[in-house]
């Protein structure tokens, strides 16, 4: 179809690049309470054909990174302040409205967590699904219809020519998922951002709904990455992850690598905290203590340091780069899928199946509030 | 559970047309044995009426459609499904904050079903819940020392010092630190604010607590921070839960028994270890095969039963089996009639392990049940 569309882009001629370059992105939110560092100096490849995972909680900035790619961030609070972003070997920051605008949805497509709020209520599907046909490509509406029908039946809409004239609210929730998922692919895009694209949904539809987006990627070769808080969810579907702490990536590697293998203390973390349905006893859990940190005032040294129970002084005073596990270079050039960790201190294997660190360390924030409070008890004159 | 009671099953007889009454209060269980909470055949149907001015009753939402469980004392029942199975009209039928169409809830002997007035609110006393939404759930103009001490003033416990005695001594319990007794909801982090919404639930010293999905609201890293909050307090001042949930690692992780609803139904009550094991209803199967595990070598291992369709509508459900438009075993049974004309009930399938099907001995030891688990069949 690529003769029908009403292309703005200039045509990238033999390239072996990755699909998708994000170099030291920066993404920031001006708000009531200062300044929002949203996204911190994230860089990463997505190759064509991938299925790369983005895990981490809100706010940590995984959704933002994909609304910045797209640039669709909101205006004028959220902005991009640093890095770039190449698709294809096209600057995507620097390309103009128009050009953009085309890039979106036929080259780089997105699915969002919510399908309800993501479709227009008021308008069939059928009306919303031709429209993107007819605003990308010169299809007549004759030829847009089919588009549509033939999309909807790669997704598996059952009865799709009828359905065609519903309105969103007459489809349940994993439907309405099918519908975007739909919309995403009609132009055949060649990157799919699926943006927590089950979390609204039972887990029998959320299975429906995982296979079916494997399923696309493998028939339609769309890379695809999928945004989301599940670990569980990228374990079976993904073959490379990359976990982010406040906006920044804190550990990346083939899935099987990091799951064997974790060695940030957060990725540690998260493993240990969830309870896992094939547990055969009661394995405790270990939670995270204290709170994700404030984006508006980072601190100085590893974001991840006061809650973390591996962290040395050098935590405290200088955020470590992306590293491989025992360098304190940052990586640069490695092959994608070299496991690498932004850890001063990080986890051994026998740490990480234990959840906690070898006995005898104390962490550098316990230490540092001991000082604290002999310090201050000293001053006041009583015992701490 | 030793001399756990027979579950006398769901019901089976369909009942049309309008409520049935509320059945007859049972007689008073009498042994101190006797399960703290005891559910019988318990019906929440909400009615469908048309029409403006003269509004006809033209049907019922069945949400709740002869649920039977006993909870022991101490113990934690886990209540999983999918979102509008019912399970969290149970929880709400439970804590009379519906007037149920029909069945029975002992607890601790006394028929709650029909309780009004001043007893009702006596025993209300004793069962508490917690709810999802710490944001939602926690008035944003009350401060925190209100919030918490509002049950104690409602039931009329100690005096003004003595209540904020108490509310400063609870959120000790809870891990807040007491002197945040005069700050507002909004200072506090998502987890924080379902510490409070617990600390409100155990000011009254409650037997019973409904913990209604408490922390499908909360970041991955802050849950397990509630899970271990909610042991604690269990072993600390022996409580009894009613774990709500859907997602079933977590409820797996917490309870002693799980019972699976289905469109208003229990379809499988097992002890919680043997469910991963040995799922023998075709629907506690898929449920637990669509759950992904945190490794991708378990996964690898996996198959995923992916059911057809959606749940039907619990104002229409299907006659006979409700499982059976999207049961995988009744496909490769060839569709049985009986699956369609006949509702099963809840029968024993080994000590304590009840499953509502027809076929059950054919779930068991199937591909299906095996690759659930990632186990090597053999």
């Amino acid at each position: 179809m690529s003769d029908q569309v009403a292309g703005a882009l200039p045509a990238p001629a033999g390239r072996d690049g990755p699909l998708l370059r994000v170099c030291d992105l920066r993404v920031e939110f001006s708000s009531s309470s200062g300044r929002v560092h949203a996204v911190n100096g994230v860089s990463f490849d997505v190759e064509a054909h991938e299925l790369l995972g983005i895990v981490g909680e809100s706010g940590c900035g995984k959704s933002v990174t994909s609304l910045a790619i797209l640039r669709l961030l909101a205006k004028p609070a959220g902005r991009v302040v640093g890095g770039h972003v190449e698709f294809e070997g096209i600057d995507l920051l620097s390309l103009n409205d128009e050009a953009m605008r085309d890039l979106r949805g036929r080259q780089v497509a997105m699915i969002f967590q919510d399908p309800m709020t993501s479709l227009n209520p008021v308008t069939t599907i059928g009306e919303q699904l031709i429209e993107v046909v007819q605003a990308h490509t010169k299809l007549d509406r004759k030829a847009a219809e089919e588009k549509a029908l033939e999309t909807l039946d790669l997704v598996g809409l059952p009865n799709a020519k009828a359905r065609l004239k519903n309105f969103p609210h007459q489809f349940s929730g994993g439907m309405r998922q099918r519908v975007m998922i739909a919309m995403a692919l009609i132009l055949g895009p060649k990157l799919l951002i699926a943006d927590e694209p089950t979390t609204a949904l039972d887990v029998t539809i959320q299975a429906q709904i995982l296979d079916l987006i494997a399923r696309v990627a493998t028939e339609t070769g769309a890379a695809v990455m999928l945004i989301t808080h599940d670990l569980g969810v990228v374990a079976g579907m993904t073959r490379r992850i990359q976990v982010m702490y406040a906006g920044q990536i804190v550990e990346t590697a083939m899935t099987d690598e990091l799951f064997a293998h974790p060695r940030h203390p957060y990725t540690v973390g998260l493993l240990r905290s969830i309870p896992r349905l094939d547990d055969s006893g009661s394995r405790e859990l270990i939670p995270i203590e204290g709170l994700p940190p404030d984006l508006t005032k980072l601190p100085l040294g590893c974001p991840y340091a006061p809650r973390c129970a591996w962290a040395i002084e050098r935590c405290l005073a200088e955020n470590p780069p992306l590293a491989m596990p025992g360098s304190s270079e940052p990586a640069t050039g490695v092959p994608l899928g070299t496991h690498l960790a932004a850890c001063w201190n990080p986890a051994t294997d026998e740490e990480a199946r234990a959840g906690v660190p070898a006995s005898g360390h104390i962490s550098a924030v316990e230490a540092a509030g001991r000082d604290r409070a002999a310090t201050a008890a000293a001053a006041l004159g009583k015992q701490p | 559970m030793t001399g756990k009671p027979a579950v006398t099953g769901a019901s089976n007889t369909p009942v049309t047309g309008a409520p049935a009454p509320v059945l007859p209060v049972q007689p008073a269980a009498t042994a101190s044995a006797a399960p703290l909470l005891s559910v019988h055949d318990l019906r929440m149907w909400f009615p469908i009426t048309s029409g403006i001015l003269l509004e006809r009753h033209v049907g019922d939402v069945r949400a709740v459609d002869g649920v039977s469980f006993d909870i022991e004392r101490g113990e934690t029942l886990g209540l999983v499904g999918e979102s509008g199975c019912g399970k969290s009209t149970t929880g709400r039928a439970i804590l009379r904050l519906y007037r149920p169409t029909g069945g029975s809830v002992l607890f601790d002997g006394v028929e709650m079903t029909t309780l009004e007035g001043e007893p009702l609110r006596r025993m209300r006393r004793r069962m508490q819940m917690i709810f999802q939404d710490p944001y939602a759930s926690l008035n944003p103009r009350m401060t925190v020392g209100g919030i918490v001490g509002e049950p104690l003033a409602v039931h009329n416990i100690g005096n003004h010092r003595e209540r904020r005695e108490r509310v400063a001594e609870l959120l000790d319990v809870v891990g807040l630190n007491p002197n945040f007794l005069n700050r507002y909801p909004h200072e506090f982090s998502g987890g924080q604010r379902q510490r409070i919404g617990v600390a409100r639930a155990l000011a009254v010293n409650p037997d019973l607590i409904i913990a209604d999905e408490p922390i499908s609201a909360l970041d991955v890293s802050i849950q397990a921070q509630i899970i271990n909050l909610l042991e604690k307090l269990q072993d600390e001042f022996h409580l009894t839960y009613l774990f709500i949930a859907h997602d079933l690692s977590v409820v797996r992780h917490v309870s002693d028994w799980i019972a699976v609803m289905y469109l208003g139904q229990i379809v499988e009550m097992v002890p919680s270890r043997e469910l991963y094991e040995r799922p023998l209803h075709p629907y506690s199967v898929a449920l637990l095969s669509a759950v992904p595990i945190p490794d991708p070598v378990v996964e690898g291992r996996r198959r995923r039963i992916i059911l057809k369709g959606d749940v039907p509508s619990p104002a229409a459900p299907p006659p006979g089996c409700r499982f059976h438009t999207r049961c995988w075993l009744r496909e490769r049974l060839g569709n049985p009639d009986r699956c369609v004309s006949e509702m099963p009930v809840l029968r024993d399938m080994a000590s304590g392990h009840q499953v509502a099907c027809h076929f059950a001995e054919d779930v068991d030891g199937s591909a299906e049940q095996v690759q659930v688990t990632g186990r090597r069949a053999g």
